[in-house]
């Protein structure tokens, strides 16, 4: 029987590859930042926004170092029971949640490190409207 | 080689198993088929695939012990724009799709994932084939 691995966070952490293959739940109403490991092929988390933002502060997932690595890919994004946009990076150091752009319950976001050692992103993204995920 | 294990449903109801986890399930029933997922168990994960479209009643998920669901649907006819659907991890306990206006066509897509709190994360793509878009996320 296959089961994914949980991780609950509630604060600034660094994941591991050996996390790898995670769902990682965000958990703070405040937000905090996330760092993915040094890039290494095939690595991959699942993130999902649990607990809503509520104020200024927003979830972060950066990449370790931009010296050596980068996001690219497309999220769509927009408000619930709304249009959602399209967004597209080829270069992005961080995904960049907040209140606008993905900071609701539901909001899953996917990163797979590729050959290249880029991170590949993909998902859906559910906040008051459709500001940048990719930053 | 990493395989996913691949189970065909053509029946009316289905109720998935724990060492289920990890298959993708195709469902193929025009009338519909309605699919318990097992009890809350963090970490279980299915993925659904439509194979036939859903004509009458509708394809219908929901936990065994009508566990809540969290998550977001992009919902869609073939070349319309998007709308999100929206499932808030306490009220909604399952999904009803009936076809043009609330998906279930060919092409929808979906994965549930169980978490630490026995909540059912929900991602995916659902199609349907007007201009209407209904939510599938229900409260019953």
């Amino acid at each position: 029987m296959a089961r994914k691995r949980i991780i609950d966070l509630t604060t600034t952490t660094t994941l591991s590859k050996n996390q790898s293959g995670s769902l990682v739940t965000l958990g703070a109403a405040g937000g905090f930042t996330v760092t993915l490991p040094s890039p290494g092929r095939g690595l991959e988390y699942d993130f999902v926004v649990k607990t809503a933002l509520t104020g200024e502060g927003g979830y972060t997932i950066q990449i370790l170092s931009a010296a050596t690595s980068s996001m690219k890919g497309g999220v769509l994004s927009g408000a619930a029971a709304g249009n959602p946009l399209g967004q597209v990076s080829s270069g992005a150091s961080n995904l960049s949640i907040t209140s606008a752009a993905g900071g609701y319950v539901g909001t899953h976001l996917k990163v797979v490190c590729n050959n290249d050692g880029k991170w590949e992103v993909s998902g859906v993204a559910v906040g008051t409207g459709t500001g940048t995920i990719f930053a | 080689m990493a395989r996913k294990r691949v189970i065909d449903v053509t029946s009316s109801t289905t109720t998935l198993s724990k060492n289920q986890s990890g298959s993708l399930v195709v469902l193929s029933r025009a009338a519909g088929i309605v699919v318990t997922l097992p009890d809350a168990g963090r970490g279980l994960e299915y993925e659904f695939v439509v194979k036939t479209a859903v004509t009458s009643n509708r394809y219908r998920f929901v936990g065994n012990d009508s566990a809540s669901m969290r998550g977001v649907i992009a919902q869609a006819s073939a070349g319309g724009a998007s709308v999100l659907h929206v499932g808030d991890g306490s009220t909604h306990i399952a999904l009803n799709m009936y076809g043009t206006t609330s998906g279930g066509l060919i092409g929808t897509n979906l994965k549930f994932v169980c978490d630490n709190d026995g909540v059912w994360n929900v991602v995916g793509q659902n199609v349907i084939s007007g201009g209407v878009s209904l939510d599938a996320w229900s409260t019953s």
